[in-house]
């Protein structure tokens, strides 16, 4: 039966120190409901990205990592739990509080050790109970004297003091109720002598027959009010020893509901050596428990469960009836009451209240188990704490961290925590703030910063915690990419809402995305882009749209027709570009017909190259025979009069006879005039 | 006593000179004009043909050039040429067929001839006669 419920009331324990904290948290900061309480809530998987399809998305689809933390566990057993910040209030306390004084634990735990001793088992049925109590009443003093000690010394000292009171009014209760039996037995002699005289006179007097039955009255008065006065007295004098030892009791319950086990060792002990009639198995009086259930349940609005049970045998043999056959049995097991010990999340009172319950209804009944239990729990937090050192030394500041919390849990008050060392616990503190930066830029989904700093953790410790962490944010950083990816190929088929759907997936699984603000900026930037662009096109600023031709092919990569007229744009510009270099190359070698010719066909193909005109002029002038002659021979051209055009572009490659203009136009005319 | 001689005047010597020898030209004018194929045919005006060739159809003109260049064939129709004239303002080069009845004629790139041609459709100058000079 041990080891079982050495685990319930372990797990009890946990869940008692939990409870307060727990309400306390979250009343000073509520939380609405619905609100994204995933921050704090435990959670065992990251719920898959979305593209996958899983189902294991919060409510608005998007995925969040865990918060790294899923509970604790104590003794292979695994408790979840709702709160980070359960562990923190109590936890961070201690890492911050300076280690107990040596000397004075030493001596403290000497004096307990002392009362220990002296309420052996054996001891307290064989010795006297005044040595015993000689014994350990000074030592106890001197533990409740001792800056360590808080309270719970002078508590149990104090209900040894009120059961001394209590026996010492027994006594005197007793002495005088033995005075109340002969005074009893003397008034009854009285009254039986004064009824009946004769016995004693021998000559009775019928005078005094109304005399004697006057004092028989009275008797009889002084004897109902000497009963009634043993009774009253009698029953005070239970009421006075039950009240003893609830008193105690209380004290006993107290200390362990409050993890101070070396107390609760000491005032089982106390309790075995004052009421030893049940040789150490006295039970817990059921009216304190009741008391203490009655109260959560006043606190608490009851709710009730059916497990009401329909089974329908439909053959069987019964020795009354014979042979049966569709007997439908009704079991109905309806209970009232509290069915829940794990407290509601919208329900902070009721969650408080609950647990209080829970923890009064599982509490040991018997003061063997009381022990029992307690020493598991000292064993356990003496071996956790050994592990903690172990763990220390070896850099492994996750695990260590992990298991002194859990120590810390149970084993609060005790020995090995208390003077566990400050530095230490400073190493540890730097180590879970570190943490808690993590889990706060993860809780943010400042997946950037949170990277960097499980980085920096390696460093730190040699275990990390956030291994899952890291792989989740890599796969949500690549869920947010996909996104943006998704926004740009939305936005090269010009669809805005596609862009803003996929943005704002995208921000949603990582608002923090560089590339969301990148994409974003370019998105703007690429709005404003397009409306200058489109205007240097009706202006017909070919130049400075060449000039910033990356910038604003950039701009129209997503708008297909932009793009076409800008590239329309650009390749006649880059033609009129090369053309006004060859030109002035020509101009240089001192061919300005070359350079004219050149510059004509320019013009032709960029009528409005402003550029290419002026440097068709300044060839022209260079030049003026040749170019008037190729003048007029078009015009000759124009009034349908080949020959004489044809005679004018002779004269013209006369002038030049590398003009390709000339050549080209007698070649054509050649053939003209030739035909009939 | 001696007779006195009769002597002629200087004056009637140079005239008779000067008569003789403007008959002499006057003789050589009229014989070698009348020898001349191309006398009485009118001298193209070149600058006036490039300003518009069309007015010279059926005209015959004559003048003279230095071949260009050959510039194309068309058979049945003959060879044109380009021929460069000379006027007053520059040198203009002019486009003339050689029929192909003139075809035992073979002209070449820089030979100068004196032609006589007649302006036919358009006003295109088609070879009557030439002289390679």
């Amino acid at each position: 039966m041990l080891p079982n419920n050495s685990m319930k009331y372990l797990a009890f324990l946990i869940i008692g120190i939990i409870a307060p904290s727990m309400s306390h948290g979250q009343a000073s900061n509520p939380s609405p409901p619905g609100s994204n309480s995933g921050v704090f809530q435990a959670q065992g998987n990251l719920p898959s990205l979305p593209l996958s399809g899983s189902n294991s998305q919060s409510s608005s689809g998007i995925p969040e990592p865990s918060t790294g933390l899923d509970g604790l566990v104590w003794d292979g057993k695994k408790f979840t739990v709702g709160d980070v910040r359960i562990f923190n209030s109590k936890f961070v306390g201690y890492l911050n509080e300076p280690e107990e004084e040596i000397n004075e634990e030493k001596s403290y735990q000497e004096d307990l050790a002392k009362i220990l001793d002296s309420l052996d088992v054996f001891r307290v049925r064989t010795d006297s109970k005044a040595k015993i109590l000689q014994e350990i009443l000074p030592p106890l003093r001197k533990a409740m004297r001792n800056p360590r000690d808080g309270g719970q010394c002078r508590a149990i000292y104090n209900a040894i003091g009120s059961d001394f009171h209590g026996r010492d009014d027994i006594a005197g209760k007793n002495m005088r109720l033995k005075e109340l039996s002969k005074e009893v037995d003397r008034i009854r002699w009285n009254m039986k002598v004064t009824a009946n005289p004769s016995a004693m006179e021998i000559n009775a007097n019928p005078f005094t027959l109304d005399s004697r039955k006057v004092e028989l009255q009275n008797l009889q008065a002084d004897l109902e009010a000497k009963i009634a006065e043993m009774k009253s007295l009698s029953e005070n004098t239970q009421t006075k020893v039950s009240e003893s030892r609830i008193s105690l009791q209380r004290v006993i319950v107290s200390l362990f509901l409050t993890r101070h086990f070396d107390h609760v060792m000491i005032a089982t002990s106390i309790y075995r050596f004052l009421y030893s009639d049940g040789a150490g198995a006295i039970e817990i009086e059921d009216s304190v428990i009741a008391a203490a259930s009655e109260n959560a349940k006043k606190m608490r609005a009851a709710t009730s469960y059916d497990r009401s049970v329909e089974s329908d045998n439909t053959v069987g043999f019964n020795p009354g009836k014979g042979f049966y056959s569709n007997n439908v049995v009704h079991r109905n097991n309806v209970e009232n009451g509290i069915v829940s010990i794990l407290p509601s999340m919208s329900e902070v009172l009721d969650k408080q209240n609950s647990l209080k319950l829970a923890v009064l209804t599982n509490i040991p009944k018997e003061m063997t188990e009381f022990e029992s239990v307690t020493q598991e729990v000292v064993d356990q937090t003496n071996r956790m704490m050994k592990s903690v050192q172990s763990l220390l030394s070896q850099g492994l500041y996750d695990e260590a961290t992990q298991r002194l919390q859990e120590a810390l849990l149970a084993g609060e008050h005790l020995s090995s925590l208390r003077v566990f060392s400050f530095e230490k616990r400073q190493t540890l503190w730097s180590y879970l703030r570190k943490k808690k930066e993590v889990l706060a830029s993860i809780s943010s989904k400042d997946y950037a910063d949170a990277t960097k700093k499980i980085e920096e953790m390696k460093g730190t410790s040699k275990d990390s915690p956030f291994v899952k962490e890291l792989s989740e944010i890599k796969n949500l950083q690549g869920a947010s990419d996909m996104y943006i990816a998704k926004a740009k190929e939305a936005a090269s088929r010009g669809d805005s809402e596609g862009v803003n759907k996929a943005l704002e997936e995208a921000a949603k699984i990582w608002p923090q995305n560089p590339a969301l603000t990148e994409t974003t900026q370019l998105f703007s930037k690429s709005t404003q882009g397009k409306d200058e662009l489109k205007k240097l096109l009706q202006q017909k600023n070919y130049d400075y749209i060449m000039k910033e031709s990356a910038r604003f092919l950039a701009v129209a990569s997503d708008d297909p027709a932009l793009l076409a007229e800008l590239k329309s744009v650009l390749e006649k510009e880059t033609k009129a570009v090369a053309f006004k270099e060859r030109i002035s190359e020509l101009m240089k070698r001192g061919d300005p017909a070359g350079a004219w010719e050149e510059a004509e066909k320019s013009v032709i193909e960029h009528p409005g190259n402003m550029d290419l005109i002026k440097l068709r002029s300044d060839a022209a002038v260079a030049c003026t025979t040749f170019v008037q002659q190729i003048e007029k021979a078009k015009k000759a051209e124009e009034k349908r009069d080949p020959v004489a055009a044809m005679s004018l572009y002779l004269s013209a490659r006369s002038v030049y006879p590398s003009s390709t203009i000339a050549k080209e136009a007698i070649e054509r005319l050649s053939k003209e005039i030739l035909q009939k | 006593m001696r007779r006195a001689s009769k002597k002629v005047s200087p004056t009637i010597l140079v005239g008779f000179i000067v008569g003789a020898i403007i008959l002499a030209l006057l003789g050589g004018w009229i014989f070698g004009g009348l020898n001349d194929p191309f006398r009485g045919v009118e001298k193209i005006d070149p600058q006036a043909y490039i300003e518009s060739a069309k007015p010279f159809q059926g005209g015959v003109f004559q003048f003279q050039g230095e071949i260009e260049s050959e510039l194309s064939y068309e058979t049945g129709r003959g060879r044109l040429f380009a021929f460069r004239v000379s006027s007053p303002s520059g040198q203009v080069v002019l486009p003339v067929l050689i029929p192909e009845k003139l075809g035992r004629i073979s002209p070449q790139k820089g030979q100068s001839y004196r032609l006589k041609v007649v302006g036919q459709e358009r006003g295109l100058l088609v070879v009557q006669k030439m002289e390679k000079i």
